[in-house]
């Protein structure tokens, strides 16, 4: 595993009291992933050689979620806006998520993003987007 | 009678349409086999006819991956429908019109409803009616819901449809290519017969990778035909985006025709709201708060009213009893009033709970909360392999199983529903809670009582999440998908919606729930009582002497066996049955247990009567919100196992430490 890949996601392996202790203790000032990162920016943030963010709290994304490295929803800050570009979810999500608007070239603007959960604006509704789902629907600068 | 069909995605006011046009002619059940809930009404049209209106689930789209989507378009294909209302959200019509251009496939007249056009009018939305229909090519009605205004439009356009008039099919089209790609599949699909379904729709859907119409056309046709089908849908490399990004190109270019909208991500008064409500650190305190709010005034406004009606129960068991004892024996009217009335009693106590449970719920339901406690819940339940809307049956459950199952329905998915149905009894309710207080005092020590009470809490805590996890592994096996809601905006309540659902709430449980007592009780007295009059030697007693083998392993003997089998009842019961059968009263029951039960045996009890069978009307309502008894039955039987299981482990571990 590369020292310091920069995609990272919530560590779904991890134990219950870090999971609270994540909630409790993460800020997003240093969370890996997204951090201090705005759309086109990099990843702050460095894993260490356990495969696990600084931060602890999670863990590098598998190559099997298949998602590219670039931008993606879950480093978008809050108030940033970006434009879909593809879901990398299994069928019948990535439908769901097609009939709520999430379609290529789709625009949308985060509302509120906190402690790695984040509201967006998508065609006229709003949804709100775990850390893991954001980290797996890639987007471009809007 | 025409048959009119109502469909809309989540949270467009379809409930509040449906209410406006049946009013109180309406009947709320389950789809035959589902957890999902049917609405059936009657309206007349001001020409005196009569219309049957069904009220189909809300769904995003109509692809086969979710049983709402199921039950949606098999009605619609099956039943053909004079007409499909399709309810849309004025303020949020983008996404809204998605499941426009599917309904349009099903190949039906259809008359779209702009509900909600106040709101849409507060965003700033400025619609030009006219526009918007000539570019849908189809009949369009503004209405407002809530004030019931707009209807007389519809109706018309009702009465239309129903006499052939309204022939416009939509315009809804995909790009050349792809409409290129659709008539080729569906020249070869003609050669073949499905169901009536109609062959475009079929050939969309194969594009589009839907499941249940692969499955059928792979059934239907030639190998050959086959493979020239997937040749020919591979021509079109990732169909399904392709296919809804041209549905919402579509769209755009209607509203660009005949809406004016607001700024992507200008934050709203709702957006305001939410940057409190689901915040990291005040989201689950608040949510904490509203909940303690919420169940204070259930278990507050409903204590008088529950003694009201046992008052009254109580007062009609008497006027039985003295107008027909002197001229019946002694045993039909016990029957009767122990017996039937008793139970019926019991069950008719549970009505105020209900009732001002769904009236509060439906409330926190209607303004939009419950999506928000949804998604400040889901990081915490998450892992626990529990859905974020469990959450509000879950503590409901300490209250009442009985609410608290029926509020499951707030759940997303019936999958979710049922899910969050089978753990459920596993909280421990206030009827056991009672019993549990009488067995601890009975069984330790006053300083361990409240570690022990503590302990029961958590023990039920960790059994919730261990079985949802093994459910969720194995029979209702689902996907660990990342988590995603909708945020529908805030509103303000509409009362008339919230009664009239707390009340079929009330009403459904009260019918079914209230039959089956009335029997089951007559039959419980029966078995309590005869032969002999006394539970000693009737029949439950002679069952329980019977079973005593049964219970060695567990340390229990007949009496505490019969007091099990008289605690499906209610709960509570099992506490007046071993006051009976161990010659106790109220007053010294703990005493007298501490002296005939050993230790070991009464851990053992203690144990098993928590977590056992649902009691009676719990499982009745089981049935009702599950609409199978099958799951009712696997309910009983999983929670009598694992009962059995605990108990066991509790007794032997006893037995070993002593
Ligand atoms: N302002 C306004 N609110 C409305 C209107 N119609 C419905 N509502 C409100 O919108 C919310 C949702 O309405 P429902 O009728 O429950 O919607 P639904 O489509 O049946 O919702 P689900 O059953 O969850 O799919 C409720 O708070 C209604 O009071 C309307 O025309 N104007």
């Amino acid at each position: 595993m590369p020292a310091s890949p920069r995609k990272c996601i919530d560590n779904p392996q991890k134990s219950w009291p870090r999971r609270i202790l994540g909630l409790l203790f993460q800020t997003d000032s240093c969370r890996c992933g997204e951090g201090n990162a705005g759309p086109g920016k990099e990843c702050s943030c460095t894993c260490n050689k356990n495969h696990l963010c600084a931060t602890r709290e999670w863990m590098v994304e598998q190559s099997s979620a298949g998602v590219p490295d670039g931008l993606t929803l879950n480093t978008l800050p809050a108030g940033g806006k970006a434009r879909i570009e593809q879901l990398y979810l299994p069928p019948a999500l990535k439908k769901r998520l097609l009939s709520m608007g999430l379609t290529g070239g789709t625009e949308i603007a985060v509302i509120n993003k906190e402690g790695g959960r984040m509201i967006i604006a998508v065609r006229d509704s709003r949804l709100g987007l775990s850390p893991e789902m954001a980290a797996r629907i890639t987007c471009k600068p809007a | 009678m025409a048959v009119i069909a109502l469909t809309g995605q989540p949270n467009v006011g379809k409930s509040s349409v449906f209410n406006a046009l049946t009013k109180l002619r309406q009947h709320v059940g389950n789809w035959p086999g589902k957890t999902v809930e049917k609405k059936e009404g009657v309206f007349t049209l001001p020409d005196g006819r009569q219309v049957s209106l069904i009220d189909l689930p809300g769904t995003y789209s109509l692809t086969s991956h979710t049983i709402e989507e199921i039950v949606t378009r098999d009605f619609v294909l099956e039943n053909k429908p004079d007409a499909i209302i399709n309810v849309v959200d004025a303020s949020n019509l983008e996404r809204n019109l998605y499941l426009t251009t599917e309904i349009l496939e099903l190949g039906r007249p259809v008359v779209v409803v702009l509900n909600m056009m106040d709101l849409a009018g507060q965003k700033g939305y400025r619609i030009d009616l006219q526009a918007l229909a000539g570019a849908l090519g189809l009949p369009v009605v503004p209405v407002v819901a809530t004030r019931k205004t707009g209807l007389e439009e519809l109706y018309k356009l009702i009465e239309q449809s129903i006499d052939g008039k309204n022939q416009n099919r939509g315009n809804f089209h995909f790009s050349p290519p792809v409409e290129e790609l659709i008539r080729k599949i569906t020249a070869r699909l003609q050669g073949y017969y499905f169901h009536n379904y109609p062959y475009r729709w079929l050939a969309i859907k194969l594009l589009e990778d839907d499941p249940q119409a692969r499955e059928l056309v792979a059934a239907t046709v030639s190998a050959a035909d086959l493979t020239a089908l997937q040749e020919e849908a591979g021509q079109l490399p990732d169909r399904a985006t392709r296919l809804a990004e041209e549905r919402y190109r579509w769209i755009n270019g209607v509203l660009d025709s005949a809406v004016r909208r607001e700024r992507l991500g200008e934050l709203s008064p709702s957006d305001r709201v939410d940057l409190v409500l689901t915040s990291r650190w005040l989201g689950v305190p608040i949510l904490l708060a509203i909940l303690a709010g919420a169940f204070s005034l259930i278990f507050k406004l409903s204590p008088p009213l529950e003694n009201l009606i046992g008052n009254g129960f109580a007062w009609l068991s008497r006027l039985l009893e003295s107008s027909l004892g002197p001229v019946l024996p002694g045993w039909p009217v016990h029957l009767l009033t122990d017996g039937v009335l008793a139970g019926v009693g019991t069950a008719m106590s549970f009505v105020p709970l209900i009732f001002i449970t769904f009236t509060v719920f439906g409330l926190l339901e209607d303004v939009g909360y419950f999506a928000r406690a949804a998604f400040v819940m889901d990081r915490l339940l998450g892992p626990l392999g529990l859905p974020g809307k469990s959450f509000i049956s879950l503590l409901m459950g300490y209250g009442c199983n009985v609410p608290a199952i029926m509020a499951a329905r707030t759940a997303d998915n019936s999958r979710d529903r049922l899910l969050t149905i089978m753990v459920t009894p596993l909280t421990i309710c206030s009827a056991r809670q009672v019993v549990a207080v009488a067995l601890i005092g009975a069984f330790f020590q006053p300083r361990v009582a409240p570690w022990v009470m503590l302990g029961l809490y958590l023990l039920g805590f960790v059994l919730i999440s261990l079985v949802s996890i093994i459910l969720k592994t194995t029979v209702l096996k689902t996907e660990k998908n990342p988590f995603f809601i909708e945020l529908p905006m805030y509103r303000w309540p509409n009362w008339s919606n919230i009664v009239t659902y707390a009340w079929h709430k009330t009403k459904s449980y009260f019918r079914r729930a209230a039959t089956y007592i009335a029997v089951v009780s007559a039959l419980l007295w029966i078995l309590a009582n005869f032969p002999g009059g006394s539970i000693n030697h009737s029949i439950l007693g002679v069952l329980g002497q019977w079973m005593q083998p049964l219970g060695h392993p567990f340390g229990f003997d007949w009496r505490l066996i019969v007091a099990l089998m008289a605690g499906f009842a209610a709960k509570e019961t099992t506490l007046a049955t071993l006051g009976v059968l161990y010659h106790a009263n109220e007053a010294n029951i703990g005493a007298v247990l501490t002296a005939s039960i050993p230790f070991a045996s009464g851990l053992s009890f203690f144990v098993f009567s928590m977590f056992y069978i649902p009691c009676l009307v719990t499982t009745l309502t089981i049935r009702n919100e599950s609409g199978s008894w099958k799951w009712t039955l696997f309910s009983v039987v999983y929670t009598l196992l694992l009962a059995a299981l605990l108990s066991l482990a509790a007794y032997h571990l006893a037995l070993a430490l002593a």
